[in-house]
């Protein structure tokens, strides 16, 4: 048989997901970066990983490895002799970089004179040798972005037990100073025969072990869907359906039960309890929670009732300290927290978050006064009790319940007027973005903006790789709410002459920029090209009225495409020429129509004066499609003119005018942004350059 | 079915077995049995080094007076160090488990990602929480670093939550149902303890006073470190800590001053290990 198929498993003590994906990809490159060097030839099959397994297989490879003759190209001929034809320093420092001597170089002939070549014949090998001698160092080279050490190694977790086979054979080798073995391993370390590399995921499932991460998965969503009977579900995130398949080897979907008094607690805070502390996951009928839940365990098989009491027991014990939490939490009205904030720290010793909502406070306040000034007073209420839930102890153990907790607190059993009105939303959603009304936009907006100022007044800004203090977020926030708020529409200019009178120029402009490019990439997510995101950024001071429009050209150019690919090369054109024009310190005059000498000037001077005040009304009334309709019959008279026409004639006075015309037309197109920006030939690409 | 003495007993000889030095509690409040000398110290002493013992952690904020059934101002850790840390670390941990009668094949024992860490120690080390049917009842660590020092032999320390295997193997609801001997029940040693103690932790111990037994202490450690006498500086570091968490639990002591005051002991932890080191080394 000339070739076999190629397997190296090492396992490991328990990692977690995320390194076990990242050790799953490097020990392929590992393994694949040796074959390359070793010219070792076969094929890469599928990589495993489990917390106590990573392992990758190849198929076909080969047991031989052909002569390999190699010339590596070194100092030209006349610097690599001396005098008396002795190797030149220069030839011996390249010698010994390959530890080389003078026998085995050749002088040849190349296009840019002689040069010495360093000629190598390596004999034929075989596979399985190059293997054993050189798979070790392989491994113990892999970098990983996080690593610990034991004894003289290191890898993200302890290796424990090393399988290396080629075909049937399990070689035998020294790695992560341990002997390789013939056998994989169980969880307590026992045995398990590998009959072959193409049977392991075979033999390791009738150990109840599934190393295929996919695979894994896709037995515990199995489960999960027969777990419970409708109308009973559960919905676990991607995310978390990831992890828990990824924490196991073979997971298997269980059911408990809790008392109904912890129905009581808000189901956020017994969800994220579960979750978070346990693993479990909770269960919904159609009114909502229910006193069930979800729980996985791991490879075990019997005694399925005496590990769900256990189960059942944990996730009692972590609700009664949820309860216990917010039970004291719960002592204090959310006012009374406000004076707490001025024990935390903002932005290090700089600030504390009380001074933080003071000003975020004014900053929601002025705004309101432009935008929502019937509302100024709820807007003042909401942002100052906006951080009062982080000094409490159930935010302090549960920090996504930061707005959740302060809604539930702050909700009235009174009509005391520091309350919240009962199932009002707002402070809530003025952190959580889940839906959102004029106050907590106001609110929203007003914290996400003043945190951006502070941020970037401290020079404290991300770079385009790295972002510690998650200012995209902040920015993709305030970018929701300026787009997305139904009773609002807001101007930049606005906001920014409110928030940022209080920082230079310079800051200002640069969060404003900052926005803009979130914006941009928000309007890419939304499903609009990376052309027309890019065009209407001109029109980014009202984001609204950008995101309608974008929508608008979006639509309008997927039904014409051609019509919009003409505008576009001539928008282009137009620009070019004006530049020209300004280069040459030529001034466009204002059209005089008696000086239109050809028909289709002419044509196109009538059109545009008709279009420029329907289009202007139309997009005064926001009706963007209609404004889109009127402008494609510009089109062809553009394309004549441009067919036509000679702008820079002869005659000043001819060329002046024209000049005039296509200014005028230049600001028509203006209107919908730039068009000379935009994709002459309609096109999606760049969509995918732009999103990070 | 073992009692809490049982378990006790039983990991005592188990680990005394495998070469273990059975010590003692440590008798200065804690927060971890990670600060008992035979841990903390022995760690930074050459060649090798076992040990097992039980030691009472106290962590003033987790008291509930007595009222909730699984959470203690004061709880029981079995503490276990193996330096330098054998490749059948994990084996060895597992068969105890089944030694005091938790059958691996009809539990779900899992290790999930715990990288412990002890910022107030300058420690910290890569490791897991170990689960049995979902409760925490190790925790597994692998030790990288000490007093801010690299360790250069890697030890592993086990850290049994005694009441809670207690619970678990007596299928008890409460932590003061457990059975302490068989005639005398943890409650009735413990419980009155617990409401005391979260009475003055949580709304009497004097915050003003016992800064200043803080700064009393922070004076003593810098003459003591000056007269290289590490090992009476680490009994004040210990006290030193221990009143931080009772302020801590007072809510007197905001964000900054955490910080400072956490970057002090880590300070003094540090320069205790060095003098430590350095002292054994000469002798």
């Amino acid at each position: 048989m000339k070739s076999a198929d190629f397997l190296v498993e090492l396992w490991v003590e328990d990692m977690p997901v995320a390194v076990q994906l990242e050790a799953e990809f490097k020990l392929k490159e590992a393994v694949e970066n040796l074959f390359g060097r070793e010219k070792i030839s076969g094929k890469f099959k599928k990589t495993f990983s489990s917390p106590r397994r990573i392992a990758v297989l190849f198929e076909n490879v080969s047991r031989d490895i052909e002569e390999q003759k190699t010339a590596i190209k070194g100092p030209p001929d006349k610097i690599s002799f001396d005098s008396e034809g002795k190797p030149s320093k220069v030839l011996e420092g390249f010698l010994s970089k390959y530890s080389a001597d003078c026998a085995d170089i050749r002088v040849r002939e190349t296009d840019k004179g002689n040069y010495v070549f360093l000629e190598k014949t390596v004999p034929p090998r075989g596979s399985v040798e190059v293997i054993r001698e050189n798979i070790a160092l392989a491994l113990e080279g892999i970098k990983f972005s996080k690593t610990m050490r034991w004894g003289a190694h290191s890898f993200p977790r302890p290796v424990r037990n090393i399988l290396v086979m080629f075909g049937k054979k399990a070689l035998k080798l020294d790695c992560f100073g341990i002997p390789s073995s013939q056998t994989s391993r169980g969880f307590m370390g026992e045995n398990i025969k590998i009959e072959s590399p193409a049977l392991y995921e075979k033999n390791l499932k009738s150990s109840r072990i599934l190393p295929d991460r996919k695979k894994r998965r896709d037995f515990f969503e199995e489960q999960l869907k027969d777990a419970l009977q409708a109308p009973l579900h559960s919905k676990p995130s991607a995310e978390l359906t990831e992890e828990t398949s990824g924490i196991c080897e073979y997971p298997r979907v269980l059911t408990g039960s809790f008392d109904e008094k912890f129905l009581k607690l808000p189901p956020e805070f017994l969800k994220v309890t579960l979750e978070f502390h346990q693993k479990c996951f909770a269960v919904y009928d159609k009114k909502g929670m229910v006193n069930q839940f979800i729980f996985v365990v791991d490879g075990v098989s019997e005694n399925a009732r005496e590990i769900g009491a256990n189960y059942e027991r944990c996730v009692t014990a972590r609700f009664e300290d949820t309860k216990f939490f917010w039970e004291n939490d719960r002592k204090k009205k959310l006012v009374e927290y406000y004076d707490d904030l001025k024990h935390v720290n903002y932005m290090g010793k700089f600030s504390t978050l009380y001074e933080k909502a003071e000003r975020v406070t004014r900053d929601a306040s002025e705004l309101a006064k432009v935008y929502c000034p019937e509302e100024e007073k709820d807007v003042a209420k909401i942002a100052k009790l906006l951080y009062c839930d982080i000094v409490t102890k159930i935010v302090g153990e549960f920090p996504e319940l930061h707005g959740i907790a302060g809604q539930y607190l702050g909700m009235g059993v009174t009509d005391d007027p520091d309350e919240l009105p009962v199932g009002s939303h707002t402070l809530r959603d003025a952190v959580t973005l889940e839906t959102l009304n004029n106050v907590s936009a106001v609110c929203g907006l007003a914290e996400r903006l003043n945190t951006l100022k502070s941020f970037f007044f401290a020079d404290m800004i991300p770079s385009t790789s790295k972002d510690p203090y998650g200012l995209r977020r902040v920015a993709d926030g305030a970018v929701r709410i300026l787009a997305e708020t139904e009773g609002i529409d807001f101007k930049l200019p606005e906001i920014f002459t409110v928030v940022f009178d209080d920082v230079e120029k310079a800051v200002s402009e640069q969060v404003r920029n900052f926005l803009k490019e979130r914006f941009k990439l928000y309007l890419v997510k939304e499903g609009i090209p990376a052309d027309i995101a890019n065009m209407t950024e001109t029109k980014f001071d009202i984001p609204k009225e950008a995101r309608s429009l974008s929508v608008a050209i979006s639509e309008a150019r997927g039904k014409q495409e051609e019509a919009f690919s003409h505008i576009a090369e001539a928008a282009k054109r137009i620009r070019n020429i004006l530049k020209q024009a300004e280069k040459l310190k030529i001034e466009p005059a204002a059209v005089n129509k008696e000086l239109l000498a050809e028909a289709e000037e002419k044509k196109l001077f009538d059109i545009a004066s008709s279009l420029r005040s329907e289009i202007e009304s139309y997009m005064n009334e926001k009706k963007y499609k209609q404004a889109l309709m009127s402008l494609v019959t510009v089109k062809e008279p553009l394309d004549l003119f441009f067919e036509k026409i000679m702008v820079m004639d002869r005659d000043e006075s001819l060329r002046d005018n024209r000049l005039g015309l296509l200014r005028d037309i230049d600001r028509l197109l203006s209107s919908f942004g730039r068009f000379d920006i935009l994709n002459a030939m309609a096109s999606d690409g760049g969509a995918e350059r732009m999103l990070e | 079915m073992k009692t809490l003495q049982d378990i006790i007993k039983t990991l005592s000889d188990y680990w005394g077995d495998k070469g273990c030095v059975v010590a003692q509690p440590y008798d200065v409040e804690k927060g971890a049995g990670t600060f008992n000398p035979m841990t903390f110290l022995k760690l930074f002493d050459k060649g090798p080094w076992r040990t097992a013992y039980v030691e009472p952690a106290r962590r003033p904020q987790d008291g509930r007076y007595g009222d909730n059934p699984f959470r203690l101002y004061k709880h029981l850790q079995f503490q276990v160090i193996l330096k330098p840390a054998p490749a059948d670390s994990r084996l060895l941990y597992l068969k105890s488990l089944s030694r005091i009668g938790i059958d691996m094949k009809k539990h779900d024992i899992r290790f999930l990602e715990d990288n412990w860490e002890s910022p107030s120690l300058g420690a910290w080390g890569r490791g897991w929480e170990v689960r049995c049917d979902g409760l925490e009842i190790t925790q597994f660590t692998y030790f990288q670093q000490a007093g801010g020092i690299e360790l250069e032999d890697v030890p592993v320390e086990l850290t049994y939550g005694l009441e809670r295997i207690a619970m678990f193997l007596q299928k008890k609801k409460s932590v003061y149902d457990i059975d302490w001997s068989e005639t005398v029940k943890y409650g009735t040693l413990r419980k009155e303890d617990e409401r005391q103690f979260s009475v003055y932790y949580f709304e009497k111990a004097s915050v003003e006073g016992l800064r200043k037994v803080c700064d009393f202490y922070r004076g003593e450690l810098e003459m003591l470190l000056e007269n290289k006498l590490p090992l009476p500086a680490y009994d004040c570091l210990l006290n030193f800590s221990h009143i931080f968490n009772v302020i801590d639990a007072r809510g007197g002591i905001d964000h900054t001053t955490r910080a400072d005051m956490i970057k002090q002991m880590r300070g003094y932890a540090n320069r205790i290990a060095l003098m430590y080191k350095e002292i054994r080394e000469q002798s």
